[in-house]
């Protein structure tokens, strides 16, 4: 890998982004914006029980509405899942009942198994007119007892998938169970090293469902054209990945298919799954016009995304020193009605800031009768985190120590290993803990009452995956950059700068555009902290094919051998020959075969990099009589290898940061014993707005990673992690009093100081 | 067929604007079906998000809670109309150069309601700024930027 | 020679040997002979002559997304770990 020069040109400036003008105007298009002609409105009838059995679904009243188009149901789904003819051959078993649940989850089958699953969908002249015919279609089904929590799933009767048993490492546990996968990691003797702790602290914490709350509700339009091509537009992720599924889902050939990204407004990991897609597809199918389908704010609630609500129990034993010992994590995440609750990642991230020699780490990824869970940024380990972070804080105060320097003395480092086995690359854990220790935030004096102050470092490992870019020199000397990574916050500009700085030119010679899946290579989701990464490697590696192509053009008009020439500030010269110059514009502006360069990468699933981690500060004040918690301050610093954009780098940090505060003090789904979430309205459903929050400070480390051409790290969530502890450590610096649950609601917190002041009295009158 | 539709005749970014819509249709939903005008954005279509937000008259409203049939006779100015031949709206432009957005689904309803603010008080303090955009939600930003180019738009602003 | 590292659900048909050490090219051929020494150990690898749906392979530090093409050199530290589901479905 050709190491760049350090004083970078564009990489660390600030730039206007490309997609700006459009956005500030009302001129992009995003999903729900998009139109076309014979254009057909589409609305899903949702399931009204938690769990139970469909017995009859009954459409003939709503055929006959007038305007009603269309009409479909899982039935409608071609045949069985082998007609999908590129990859018939690998199915198997397991495959197969991953297309059931796939299926299942965009239009229900046998079982009802949450409130809100998709069970018939409708095409009409007007949304209007489909709506009141989705209130025509008659749903008769049994009621079945609902399992709403990990502890319910684990001990239940009720078995959601009869089909289902545990997975254990990929092997089956044979027996009827909702316990979908057992997850271990184990170093060293955990059992055994307990035992010599001079100290150990063990809590059990809960978490509430949050939701990622994008702004944009989820929008699709499909129109399934007389010749099988299926053209979907929709605001997604990730393209392929929404192509690749709706094409299995749908059991045709990923070639029939071709999705056209709109703009998105929000993500968070929950616009990676499909939805709407396989199902306006159908609709277009049926009725032989477009069909367009957008969820209502309640539908994006109930149906989409959340993360789950956990149940874990964290134990961490330390010598005198305060050198961490040994640790143990109890992790149970519901998954909802499908297995896959970020449990796993969870199981990674829970112990991964500490060099700890002896762990052991259980996760339990549970069905429940709620929808099936989605990413959230850094999914998994913002809980997670939760738990070992405060049980640290505890640990920390037993022992006397400063926060910050029990966290250092125990840090994670290049060469540490991981309870999951491998060891870490270069990281930057050490330097963000120091830089929380250092700062002037962390060592300003607290004078008022009822202030606190609580710090937290996260975790989260990043991935790599597969990414292509194209770049087309134009004649006056600009570049046109074709990507596959839709951009949700500024990646489009990330990724123009890195092959600017390759070339020599400005940001704005660069015009990006994110395009569908036929016109670009493969391109994995818009997550794992993975665009500026990857996409960003792809489009230096476009950008040094360019610049090689031109080198070898230059070097055929000069008549001299390629090797003998150099590229440097924009001008090609010869190494032997000083009279020998050209300018990029220039040698840009010459005939000959166009110049199109090429960039494609495949980097590793997990640990890209080594991972970004990132800390928090926080200041609450709580007010002791409603128990409402203010924050003061709050400030948020994180390793981003090589900062490329730094404003944008710090507003995913400002971003993550007041996501994990919403998390923390009021986000929850509320929900009735029968499975029905009571709060599914942004007025109800409590996310932070201007007037709850401070400014949120930044400070950028940079660690650059190791192989990253510039050294990059994923900065898109590892934010989210470290502040619901951060506020649960402040909160109980500013009480005494510590927090276990996710959201530190006022209820929960004056509740918390009552019992400790009883608890006060009560020793006193001892 | 459904009822019958309703002539509705305004002024929409100081274009005289005429037409059809059913009495159950949001305002929101005329700018964006009808007029497709779809810059105004919906996010939750109930009052609570502030992405619809434009000026009705001289007020601020949340669009999805405006019937399309009370706008009859007024002045309606969306996103659209902000900018001028000349160029970005001074709010507009420090959005860009603060990136006071990320998806910029928000954004919309953020820089009216901002310009409304600035208009009636260009030198707003931060706690004003925060109380006034409360009714608007994003959860890109976390904020901080969003107020940082308030504040700048307002420099610009007095400035002239 | 590699460094297998064994996962602990899996140590039951080790012994609990939380390290095994082999020399091996590729992952296929560490597995079969991984299976030799330790009988079982392929069928709870493998399936199909794939690496089983919910189990990632991890060499040295990063997971990666072709495991049976890789190369493996002396030195390697190969870690068999949980697939991270949780989003994509
Ligand atoms: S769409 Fe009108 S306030 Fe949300
Ligand atoms: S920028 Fe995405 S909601 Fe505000």
């Amino acid at each position: 890998m050709a190491t760049v020069k350090k004083d970078y040109k564009v990489i660390g400036s600030r730039p206007v982004r490309h997609d700006g003008v459009d956005k500030v105007t009302g001129k992009a298009i995003y999903s729900a914006d998009f139109s076309i002609s014979d254009l057909l409105h589409g609305k899903v009838l949702r399931s009204p029980i938690a769990h139970g059995i469909i017995k009859k679904i009954d459409t003939s009243k709503a055929e006959k509405l007038p305007g009603v188009r269309a009409i479909v149901t899982s039935k409608d789904f071609i045949g069985s899942s082998d007609k999908n003819i590129e990859t018939a051959e690998d199915r198997n078993e397991g495959e197969t009942t991953r297309l059931k649940y796939l299926r299942d989850n965009v239009l229900a089958s046998d079982k009802l198994l949450y409130i809100g699953q998709p069970v018939a969908a409708v095409a009409a002249t007007s949304s209007h007119i489909a709506e009141e015919a989705i209130s025509l279609i008659e749903l008769e089904y049994e009621t079945l007892e609902p399992v709403l929590n990990t502890t319910q799933g684990l001990s239940s009767k009720s078995i959601i998938h009869q089909e289902l048993e545990t997975k254990e490492l990929g092997t089956k546990v044979p027996g009827k169970t909702n316990l979908a996968e057992h997850i271990q990691h184990k170093l060293g003797d955990p059992e055994e090293a307990f035992k010599h702790a001079e100290i150990i602290v063990e809590r059990e914490l809960t978490t509430e469902t949050v939701h990622q709350g994008y702004i944009e509700p989820h929008a699709a339009t499909a129109s399934w054209s007389k010749d099988g091509r299926i053209t979907v537009w929709c605001s997604t992720q990730g393209a392929f990945p929404a192509r690749d599924t709706t094409a299995d889902i749908l059991g045709v050939p990923i070639s029939q298919v071709k999705v056209v990204p709109l703009e998105i407004g929000g993500g968070f990991g929950g616009k990676i799954p499909v939805y709407l897609e396989p199902v306006a597809a159908l609709l277009s199918r049926a009725s032989g016009h477009p069909v367009k389908l957008v969820m209502s704010r309640k539908e994006v609630f109930e149906c989409t995304g959340p993360t789950p609500g956990t149940l874990m129990r964290v134990k961490i034993g330390a010598d005198k020193s305060g050198k961490f010992i040994a640790a143990q994590a109890h992790l149970e995440f519901e998954a909802g009605a499908f297995p896959g609750s970020p449990v796993a990642a969870g199981s990674y991230c829970v112990f991964a800031a500490y060099d700890i020699p002896n762990v052991l780490i259980d996760g339990y990824d549970v069905i429940v009768n709620k929808a099936k869970t989605a990413a959230y940024r850094a999914p998994g380990a913002t809980m997670a985190a939760f738990a070992t972070e405060t049980v640290i804080d505890e640990v920390a105060e037993k022992l006397q120590m400063d926060p910050a320097e029990i966290r250092l003395i125990n840090t994670a480092k290049k060469g540490t290993r991981r309870a999951d086995g491998p060891v870490y690359p270069t990281i930057g854990c050490e330097e963000v803990i120091k830089t929380i220790k250092d700062s002037e935030h962390y060592n300003s004096p607290i004078t008022e009452p009822h202030v606190g102050r609580g710090i937290a470092i996260g975790y989260w490992f990043n991935v790599g995956l597969e990414s292509a870019c194209t770049i087309s020199l134009s004649k006056n000397g600009t570049i046109n950059l074709v990507e596959g990574s839709t951009d949700i916050g500024g990646t489009r500009t990330s990724i123009a700068m890195q092959a600017a700085e390759v070339l020599g030119l400005l940001p704005e010679d660069v015009i990006p555009s994110v395009v569908d899946t036929d016109s670009i290579g493969f391109t994995s989701v818009t997550g794992g902290s993975r665009t500026t990464y990857a996409t960003g490697w792809a489009a230096y590696e476009a950008a040094i094919d360019v610049k090689n192509q031109m080198i070898s053009k230059v070097a055929g008009i000069w008549s001299i051998d390629a090797d003998n020439v150099e590229f440097e500030d924009g001008v090609f010269f010869s190494k032997q020959d000083t009279e020998l110059k050209m300018t990029f514009k220039e040698l840009a502006a010459k005939s000959g075969a166009p110049i199109v360069g090429r960039g494609s990468v495949s980097k590793g699933g997990m640990g890209a990099g080594g991972g970004s981690f990132a800390g928090a500060i926080c200041d609450v004040k709580i007010d002791p009589e409603t128990g409402k918690t203010t924050v003061l301050r709050f400030t948020c610093v994180q390793d981003a290898g090589k900062a490329i954009y730094p404003s944008f780098v710090e507003g995913q940090m400002q971003g993550g940061s007041v996501q994990g505060i919403g998390w923390a003090l009021n986000e929850e789904y509320f929900m009735t014993d029968d499975g029905r979430m009571t709060n599914s309205s942004l007025l109800d459903y409590r996310m932070p707005t201007s007037l709850d929050l401070p400014m949120i400070d930044t400070i950028i480390v940079e660690v650059p990673s190791d192989g990253h051409p510039y050294g990059v790290r994923g900065v898109g969530e590892a934010n989210i992690v470290s502040p619901p502890a951060a506020v649960a450590n402040a909160i109980y610096n500013a009480t005494g009093v510590r927090q276990s649950s996710l959201p530190m609601n006022p209820a929960s917190i004056t509740k918390g100081i009552q019992d400790h002041r009883s608890d006060i009295l009560n020793s006193m009158n001892c | 067929m459904t009822q019958s539709k309703t002539y509705v005749r305004c002024t929409i970014n100081g274009e005289d604007t005429e037409f059809l819509c059913e009495p159950r249709q949001s305002l929101l939903e005329c700018l964006r079906d009808v007029l497709r005008l779809t810059g105004t954005k919906e996010g939750c279509n109930d009052g609570n998000c502030g992405a619809c937000t434009i000026m009705l008259d001289d007020r601020i409203v949340t669009s999805c809670l405006v019937l399309g049939v009370e706008v009859n006779g007024k002045t309606i100015t969306t996103i659209e109309g902000m900018a001028s031949p000349e160029g970005l709206h001074p709010v507009q432009q420090a959005f860009l150069e603060e990136a006071a957005l990320q998806c910029g689904i928000c954004t919309p309803g953020f820089l009216i309601a901002s310009k409304a603010l600035l208009d009636t008080n260009p030198n707003p303090t931060e706690e004003e700024i925060r109380f006034w955009l409360a009714n608007n939600l994003c959860r890109c930003t976390g904020y901080d930027k969003i107020v940082r180019a308030v504040v700048k738009a307002g420099e610009k602003i007095r400035e002239g | 020679m590699l460094q297998v590292f064994i996962p602990s659900l899996m140590r039951k048909l080790t012994n609990d040997k939380h390290i095994v050490e082999i020399n091996a090219s590729s992952i296929t051929e560490l597995i079969n002979k991984l299976d030799k020494e330790y009988p079982g150990m392929k069928q709870q690898l493998t399936e199909g002559n794939l690496i089983k749906d919910g189990l990632s392979v991890v060499i040295n530090d990063e997971i990666s997304n072709n495991p049976l093409l890789e190369h493996l050199e002396d030195g390697f530290e190969i870690h068999f770990v949980p697939t991270i589901g949780g989003g994509t479905f």
